[in-house]
């Protein structure tokens, strides 16, 4: 007995990783039309706000204003650079 | 007078429980404190109301696209706000008031209060769909109103106060409330502090002993501290980190088709307290099954629609679930109608066959079909199938040297192609196609009467629905219908067509494979096949097959199999075990027309996540999902009691979802060189 939607908010039965396993494996044997894919990058960052983003959630909402700040700051530096 | 920030839910309840002796009146605010939106932004919710206003726009004969509605509803909205703006506070806007402007836009009529009570309809709906109350928030103000404290939900919102009491109703804590009020209907906001004197007078507050409860810190904050009642305010780093993750699935979806299909399971998932401990079969039901069964019905329905079919007829016995889900997943897909009419319909393959021999006689191919299923070996298994006497053959039979038993089936010892060269000149013989059509008649009448019943011939066009695989029903079917003049054209629409055998299509007779069709090369799509029975169990009606249709004075009877024998108990006992499965689905699927409908997908946008479902689910399951969902019994009427001698383990297990839990959990790279296995197949197909 377990919860369709998990503790990290992710699909029980299809959690990130495993969703990455299959994508892995199918740069190997073809394993069916996937499109576009997942993408690594978006794999990644799923997987960092599914399983590893408690603690930032937790200080973001404390230091909210702190986090907005050091947000558009470092947007700021990324776009000056394009 | 102040406020506190609590940064969980269970705290800020924890606190209020602990002051609550101190407060007469609490007031909530409704959006992200009592309730939660499954989606992270609330605007997501008008574009399907626009595609709605621009359907019917097309049906009136002012064709306007979705986008343009939407933007019309922005800049009215926008106009509205400023106006409000100049002798309010609070930049409101009110829902009827900016909603008729755009409907008067659009329909270019000055009287629009039926269609404005449509669109209103229908937007609630996709927010009654789209909300979700927080179960330990609502217990909690239950609480409070069972103390007998004065219980107010307050929302800065265009919605006026009677469309968020429906919301209220539905989200199941009206009853709690003593009254809903919305800025809509003063533009007397809490992000200008002016909601609260309202409120004041309204109802005869006082400051004292008034505890406010929201989420934003400005309008649930501030303002009513500077009014001077108290205040908490909900900071959830957890409903945050949600939104984070949905909109990232959504935003990802944009872009990368793989994830359209994830984004709509993220919408579709249960949140707070729907989301309880539920058995695996359950869960696989939801989260795997429906939606692609979703995708599935969504195919057929865009189908139908584009086609002017104007009827579909769910087949038995899967066709029960499919008409179940489409029943409740169109409401939130088609708020506009259009839709063809729905019909279960009662038929097997055992019911049909014999009825489709009563005008064509038992044709070559019919009589090749029999021998297909492994258990079928001879005449009686043509007979047994076909219901045919097969006493009354005999002579027929000793004139072309064969017997009851000959062996006709080449998957059997003793077979010699001279028997079924023997048959075949049978089969061309006027006399033995005179006794078919003789036996079968009775049956052919009788199905043609519940098939006038259903209204199977008042339409022109229609669509029959089956799970697959072969298509043999609507091969029987089309057979035994299209002697008659008033034969409509039939659509067939299988979930998985593996077409066995070739089937006859023409533009009257024509069958799709939806999720699977072997006449594409789909890889992830042909993993249906590891687990055929699976899709078969998941949808199967509660009721036993159908055996035949009986001629009767009145008109005709439904003959069903006995359920009292083994295989009928088994039969039983498998639907038992299959429930939770089937309930599952079952309740995916409004969610699955709430959350299609709002993402504005259809299957093609899907496909690339349901193969990538498949392949895991069927092609590369985990030993506990296989357990835990392989089906126990099968029951096959059209299968033969006759067994085929099988050349040891190998032939045995045929797919990996027959394979022992042992070999499963031990047994080396076995998913891996099954599915090479498997590819080669299909290659060599």
């Amino acid at each position: 007995m377990k919860r369709i939607l998990n503790n990290n908010f992710d699909l029980t039965g299809s959690e990130v990783f495993r969703i990455s396993r299959t994508y892995i494996l199918s740069r190997f044997i073809p394993l069916g039309n996937f499109n576009s894919g997942p993408n690594l990058r978006c794999l990644f960052t799923l997987a960092v706000l599914h399983y590893f983003s408690r603690p930032i959630f937790w200080i973001m909402v404390r230091q909210e204003q702190l986090v907005t700040r050091s947000y558009n700051t470092m947007k700021q530096i990324v776009q000056s650079r394009r | 007078m102040g406020f506190e920030k609590y940064y969980s839910l269970l705290s800020l309840i924890k606190a209020g429980k602990r002051q609550a002796d101190r407060f007469d009146v609490v007031t909530f605010d409704l959006f992200d404190t009592l309730v939660i939106r499954r989606m992270h932004d609330p605007d997501l919710v008008k574009m399907p109301v626009a595609r709605f206003i621009a359907a019917r726009s097309v049906r009136n004969g002012h064709s306007i696209s979705a986008e343009k509605v939407q933007q019309l509803r922005d800049d009215i909205e926008s106009r509205h706000r400023a106006e409000t703006g100049l002798h309010f506070d609070d930049h409101e806007a009110c829902y009827p008031q900016f909603m008729t402007e755009v409907l008067q836009e659009v329909f270019q009529s000055s009287d629009v209060s039926a269609l404005l009570e449509e669109v209103t309809q229908y937007e609630l709906f996709m927010e009654q769909q789209m909300i979700v109350p927080r179960a330990e928030l609502v217990k909690w103000l239950r609480e409070l109103s069972s103390q007998g404290k004065r219980v107010f939900v307050v929302s800065d919102i265009y919605l006026p106060a009677a469309h968020l009491r429906i919301l209220v109703e539905k989200a199941g804590f009206l009853d709690a409330v003593e009254d809903v009020i919305s800025s809509a209907d003063s533009f007397l906001a809490k992000a200008s502090g002016k909601a609260f004197p309202l409120l004041q007078e309204r109802y005869a507050l006082s400051k004292d002993g008034w505890l406010h409860v929201g989420d934003n810190p400005i309008s649930d904050g501030l303002r009513p501290a500077e009014f001077g009642i108290d205040a908490m305010v909900l900071h959830d780093a957890s409903e945050k980190r949600r939104k984070a993750i949905t909109k990232r699935y959504l935003n990802y979806s944009k872009g990368l088709p793989f994830w359209r299909g994830r984004a709509l399971q993220q919408l579709m998932l249960p949140y707070e307290g729907e989301n309880e401990r539920k058995p695996d079969l359950y869960r696989e039901g939801h989260a795997f099954l429906a939606p692609i069964i979703g995708g599935f019905i969504q195919h057929i329905a865009e189908k139908c629609v584009a086609g002017n079919i104007t009827k579909i007829f769910f087949l038995a016995r899967e066709g029960y679930t499919f008409k179940r889900f489409w029943e409740r997943a169109m409401p939130a897909l088609y708020p506009d109608g259009g839709l063809p009419e729905i019909e279960y319909l009662y038929v097997s393959r055992m019911a049909l066959a014999g009825a489709s021999c009563a005008h064509q006689g038992l044709t070559k191919v019919n009589a090749h079909i029999a021998f297909l299923p492994p258990g079928n070996r001879d005449f009686r298994d043509i007979c047994r199938i076909y219901k045919l006497d097969c006493d009354k053959f005999q002579s027929l039979l000793s004139r072309y040297n064969l017997e009851k038993d000959t062996c006709l089936s080449a998957m059997h010892p003793g077979y010699d192609p001279a028997h079924q060269m023997a048959l075949e000149s049978m089969l061309t013989d006027c006399d033995f196609q005179e006794e078919v059509k003789r036996q079968t008649g009775p049956a052919s009448e009788a199905m043609l009467r519940y098939f006038e019943d259903v209204g199977f011939f008042d339409h022109k066009q229609v669509a029959v629905v089956d799970i697959g695989w072969l298509g043999t029903i609507q091969r029987f079917l089309y057979e035994a219908v299209s002697h008659r003049q008033d034969c409509p054209r039939i659509f067939g629409f299988l979930f998985g067509a593996t077409r066995g055998i070739p089937y006859p299509s023409n533009p009257d007779n024509n069958l799709e494979g939806v999720i699977y069709d072997k006449h594409r090369f789909d890889l992830a799509g042909s993993t249906v096949l590891y687990a055929r029975d699976l899709f078969e169990e998941a949808c199967r009606a509660p009721h036993p097959t159908l055996n035949g249709y009986t001629l009767t004075p009145e008109g005709y009877e439904l003959e069903f199999r006995q359920v009292d024998d083994t295989i009928g108990k088994a039969e039983l006992e498998q639907d038992e075990y299959y429930a939770p499965l089937q309930q599952g689905v079952l309740d995916a699927a409004e969610r699955y027309g709430a959350a299609s409908s709002l993402l504005g997908y259809s299957l093609d946008d899907y496909k690339p996540w349901f193969n990538y479902l498949m392949i895991s689910k069927l092609a590369f399951p985990k030993t506990r999902e296989i357990a835990s969902i392989r089906h126990k019994h099968h029951l096959d009427d059209f299968q033969g009691q006759h067994k085929v001698p099988t050349a040891g383990r190998a032939a045995r297990w045929t797919s990996l979802w027959q394979y022992p839990i042992y070999r499963l959990r031990f047994s080396p790279l076995l998913r891996l060189r099954l599915f090479i296995r498997h590819l080669h197949e299909r290659i060599r197909e």
